[in-house]
């Protein structure tokens, strides 16, 4: 809150915050800010916030940030259950939302004040490990676990993304990254704390790439982070429509899955050499991103820092190298283990699950860490081998976890949440590319197999009153019995062979 | 045929980048059309003809070359 | 504006939504005494419908899926597990899944040489293909005698064909199959269930897409008025039907190519949308219908594949939540044609009788249906027109080319997703933006 305050000093009338033909400068904001925090009243503790595409989303963090709570954003999209439980999870004792939204019994129920309402005189102070908001991730019992991230984590990377960004004031950046996970505060945070100008607009979220890219002119955006799926589907576009990328445009973060090196090379060839392409790694418990690379523009010569790219469809693109404030290491199996001052917390009221994914070991001399006893290690679950040229490339993952349109998602929750319906005996989920993204497939086992003919269905219209929609399986196909390991585990990837069928 | 080699008819056929020793060839958007094409690729290199069921039980570059060099 | 639209079809329907939506004045004129084209509802008991035409859907099918929601549509996966029963080399083999008992390598080179084949084609203009001249002489059933030497890949060729687009490969040119396969997503795309054109059915049967087309379009639709003439002069387009002139300042023509063909146009167009070797695509459909799906409980899935007719194929297309067992029959290629000309009681026989020699486990069928699109006089053929020899060259650059006021739609008139519902819906997406664009001062 300290880099916002100082932004409000040095860029007092730039526009903060602009929707469409609302701007809210940035003295408008810390103004709308501080009436939030003083509506919350100092320390109110974890505060859910039901998101909305607007500017008000953005006031509504700061303004938690700035009374000292703890930041949780809930999907009002999410079915009931699951936004419920989040806000079990999530410890929290209040909720902005419009009025008459759906809270928990003993929950309260604010409403965000307007930007002239009065505000409070200062920010409450905190310390680093204070902490600053939860997110939640995939967990295999079918609960969400919730990641606490302490204050500390997000200035640092706050500022090492300002820097790997160079981000000015001039800038211009695309609101895009859905608000309920981490993406959007790289586009919020670094904006707001360089005076920069963060743009909310109904057509980056319309389906449309054309109406997108006439926005993006209109706009005169400068700076798009995209999930790489979505930004495969702009390279096609732009290809295969003959379209342009505005001139406004100099820098593309993505992140989130593996870039196609086939649609790399078509970027390449598409003449944008004034535009930086920067491809991102990291995981919510470590805050954000953890590991970059250039993969084209102004920035890159031919030689690196990406290291030469042939473009071949063999050659993998790699996740890139640890920013400044991240140590890492590569364990024997080749797991990524990243530490610093990014970490996370831990997962809340979790201790096992926390003790299982953040591990204390020495600092092994290589790490260029300081080398003085234990460090606080997150393990990642990815697999990664090391280039020549110092660049991570992603070996696949550990554990079963996917990641479904750039969201983790581990399919254990999945069939947790399957094996709920009454009349399923047995469940199995796994990820299957489709047209180059994956997707989830689930194999059910009726409990009795007189209930197959509407089983599928049920199943699915079950969850969707259950559970977010990247959780809903894309196909779900009810069969006589799973496939088993030797050892009697449920064959996930085995019930998928035996069932996977083209009409060959 | 050696793990690279399978591996690189994988990556041709599923018409993806990431693929390596142990990638399950159904679990990487495989079916059994393309599976056709795994095979008939392996009996162009190696002169081994294997069935739809062999890759059934050897679905990775792993287990596929061993099933070829069991084969061969 | 004001628009005649020939056909209720998908395309027809859409055309005419989109250009009511933009303002237009339309009258839609449609031959049969329903809507549809070639999908068609049969309901197999109470409230359990299934598709005696167009049926299926994939997730690439993005026009479609949008319709669905628009017109608050579900869909119901198409599949369901179990073993399948093989009549190729020899009489009733059952396996796992739906992969036939032949040679995995020869099949797969069949389909190596069909990937490479349909690599070739230039999808937006087929026509425009390097070496088009050469591949539109040759008909499918040629290029498989030179490039298919397995047995196996030979025996499998025509019932691959078949199913993919209901051709009969001594029929098509080897530019229409590569064109075919390449529109839709390519093979793989094709014939995938799971992740392919084949995911979903629409709950409830694909006829409703059109009947609630229709029905928001309320009296604009006027069935049992075959359009018979278009002519235009310069200020606009009379449709003659029986019951007499319709004027429009434009007309669609969404009805398949020979039948659009058929309508007297004045002037006449510049050239022609089929020739003598534009032939019907080839599919009859069969129903039977049992008391539930037994074959489930038996881990069958319905599914079959035999080298000899009438039914090369079967699959389990029971109707969600209902209580029916169906099981659809695909006679396709050359085998629809000849099983389309004989008597119907022996259709019944040859089919049920075929039946009970795949699946002898099963009773006799409580219910038989048979819908023959080959003869179907307002849709001749299904799933669409298929191009012969010299066909594309000769059509190709005309298919979707106004001709003075009168414009082109169906799914033959697009060259995303040629043939099924998704292209059909494209095309009227497509003509009624040439319509209103023309019209933007």
């Amino acid at each position: 809150m300290k880099a916002f305050s100082e932004t409000v000093r040095l860029h007092p009338d730039r526009p903060a915050v602009t929707r469409h033909d609302r701007t809210v400068t940035y003295t408008e904001l810390d103004a709308w800010v501080r009436a939030t925090a003083r509506r919350l009243g100092p320390d109110p503790g974890v505060v859910g916030v039901l998101t909305s595409r607007s500017p008000d989303t953005v006031a509504a963090l700061l303004g938690v940030l700035a009374a000292g709570g703890v930041y949780c954003p809930i999907d009002p999209a999410y079915p009931w259950p699951r936004r419920e439980a989040m806000i079990a999870a999530s410890g929290c004792r209040a909720v902005i939302g419009e009025p008459g939204s759906a809270v928990p019994p003993g929950v309260r129920l604010t409403r965000l004040p307007g930007p002239a309402d009065p505000p409070a005189a200062g920010f409450t102070a905190v310390a680093a490990d204070d902490p600053a908001y939860i997110l939640f991730t995939s967990g295999s019992t079918g609960e969400p676990k919730p990641v606490v991230t302490p204050r500390g984590a997000i200035s640092v990377v706050t500022a090492g993304l300002r820097e790997l960004f160079g981000i000015t004031p001039d800038d211009r950046v695309l609101q895009f990254a859905s608000l309920n996970w981490d993406t959007c505060l790289e586009e919020i945070l670094p904006a707001l704390t360089s005076g920069a100008t963060l743009v909310f607009h109904d057509h980056a979220y319309s389906g449309s790439l054309r109406r997108m890219l006439r926005m993006i002119d209109a706009e005169r955006i400068t700076v798009l982070d995209l999930p790489t799926a979505f930004w495969h589907e702009l390279v096609h576009h732009l290809t295969a429509e003959r379209a342009a990328l505005p001139p406004s445009v100099r820098l593309v973060v993505v992140g989130g899955e593996a870039v196609n090196p086939v649609r790399l090379a078509d970027w390449r060839a598409l003449g944008l050499g004034a535009v930086r392409l920067l491809n991102t790694y990291g995981c919510t418990e470590t805050t954000l991103i953890t590991h970059a690379v250039d993969l084209h523009g102004p920035h890159t010569p031919e030689s690196g820092p990406a290291g030469p790219l042939e473009g071949g469809p063999d050659d993998r693109v790699p996740i890139g190298r640890p920013l400044p404030h991240v140590v890492e290491r590569i364990t024997e199996d080749g797991e990524l283990l990243v530490g610093g001052p990014a970490l996370a917390l831990g997962y809340r009221d979790r201790p096992e699950a926390t003790a299982e994914r953040f591990t204390e070991l020495d600092a092994a001399p290589e790490d260029g860490g300081p080398g003085d006893g234990p460090r606080r290690w997150f393990r990642t679950g990815d697999r990664v081998s090391r280039r020549p040229d110092g660049a991570l490339l992603h070996e696949g993952r550990l554990d079963h976890q996917l990641k479904v349109r750039g969201v983790r998602v581990d399919p254990g929750e999945v069939e947790a949440q399957i094996a709920g319906h009454p009349r399923v005996g047995a469940v199995a989920v796994v990820g299957v590319p489709v047209a180059g993204h994956t997707t989830l497939a689930a194999y059910v086992v009726p409990r009795s197999p007189a209930m197959t003919a509407s089983l599928a269905g049920e199943v699915l219209a079950y969850l969707r009153e259950h559970v977010p929609a990247h959780l809903v399986p894309h196909r779900i196909t009810v069969v006589p019995e799973l496939v088993h390991t030797a050892s009697g585990k449920v064959d996930r990837a085995g019930s998928h062979r035996r069932y996977q069928s083209a009409a060959v | 045929m050696n793990v690279d080699a399978v591996s690189a008819v994988f990556r041709e056929v599923l018409e993806i980048s990431e693929v390596n020793a142990d990638s399950d060839f159904f679990v990487m958007g495989g079916d059994s059309l393309l599976a056709t094409r795994v095979l008939s690729a392996v009996a162009r290199a190696t002169g081994v003809e294997l069935e739809f069921d062999d890759l059934l039980d050897a679905p990775t570059p792993n287990a596929l070359s061993k099933k070829i060099a069991e084969a061969a | 504006m004001n628009v005649v639209v020939v056909g209720a079809g998908l395309a027809g329907l859409t055309a005419a939504t989109d250009l009511v939506a933009r303002g237009a004045e339309v009258t839609v004129l449609e031959a049969r005494e329903q809507v549809g084209g070639r999908t068609r509802g049969l309901e197999v008991e109470p409230g359990g419908w299934v598709d005696a035409g167009a049926a299926y859907l994939g997730e690439r099918h993005t026009a479609l899926t949008a319709l669905l929601a628009e017109l608050d549509l579900k869909t119901t996966p198409a599949s369901v597990a179990g073993a399948g029963r093989f009549a190729l080399r020899d009489e009733g083999r059952t396996r796992p899944g739906r992969f036939p008992p032949l040679s995995a390598v020869a099949l797969g080179e069949m389909f190596d040489a069909l990937e490479e084949v349909t690599r070739l084609v230039r999808p937006d203009a087929p026509w425009l293909t390097q070496d088009a001249a050469r591949l539109d002489g040759v008909t499918a059933e040629r290029w498989a005698a030179e490039h298919l030497r397995h047995p196996d890949a030979r025996l499998f060729f025509p019932l691959f064909l078949g199913e993919m687009m209901a051709a009969d490969p001594a029929r098509v040119s080897v530019l229409h199959m590569a064109f075919y396969l390449r529109s839709g997503g390519g093979i793989r795309y094709l014939n995938a269930f799971e992740g392919g054109a084949q995911e979903w059915r629409i709950a409830g049967g694909a006829h409703q897409l059109c009947e609630r087309l229709a029905a928001a379009l309320g009296d604009r639709v006027r069935l049992g008025e075959p359009v018979r003439a278009l002519h235009q002069d310069a200020g606009g387009v009379t449709a003659t039907t029986p019951r007499g002139p319709v004027r429009g300042t434009h007309a669609v023509v969404a009805v398949p190519p020979v039948l659009a063909d058929a309508i007297d146009h004045r002037p006449g167009p510049p050239a022609p949308r089929s020739t003598p070797a534009t032939g019907p695509g080839c599919a009859v459909k069969v129903h039977l219908v049992y008391p539930s799906p037994l074959w489930r409980e038996l881990g069958l899935s319905g599914w079959s594949v035999s080298a000899e007719g009438p039914l090369l194929s079967t699959v389990d297309d029971s109707p969600a939540g209902g209580r029916a067992g169906v099981l659809t029959g695909f006679v396709t290629g050359g085998e629809a044609i000849r099983y389309a000309a004989l008597p119907a009681a022996e259709q019944r026989e040859l089919a049920v009788a075929q039946a009970a020699r795949l699946f002898p486990e099963l009773p006799p069928p409580i219910a038989f249906h048979l819908t023959d699109w080959v003869n179907e006089p307002h849709s001749r053929g299904c799933y669409a027109a298929l191009f012969g020899p010299g066909d594309w060259l000769r059509l190709g650059p005309g298919l979707a080319a106004p001709h003075g006021r009168v414009h082109w739609a169906g799914t033959e008139t697009s060259t995303e997703f040629f043939g099924l519902m998704e292209g059909a819906i494209r095309s009227g997406h497509r003509v009624a933006a040439e319509i209103t664009w023309r019209e933007t001062p």
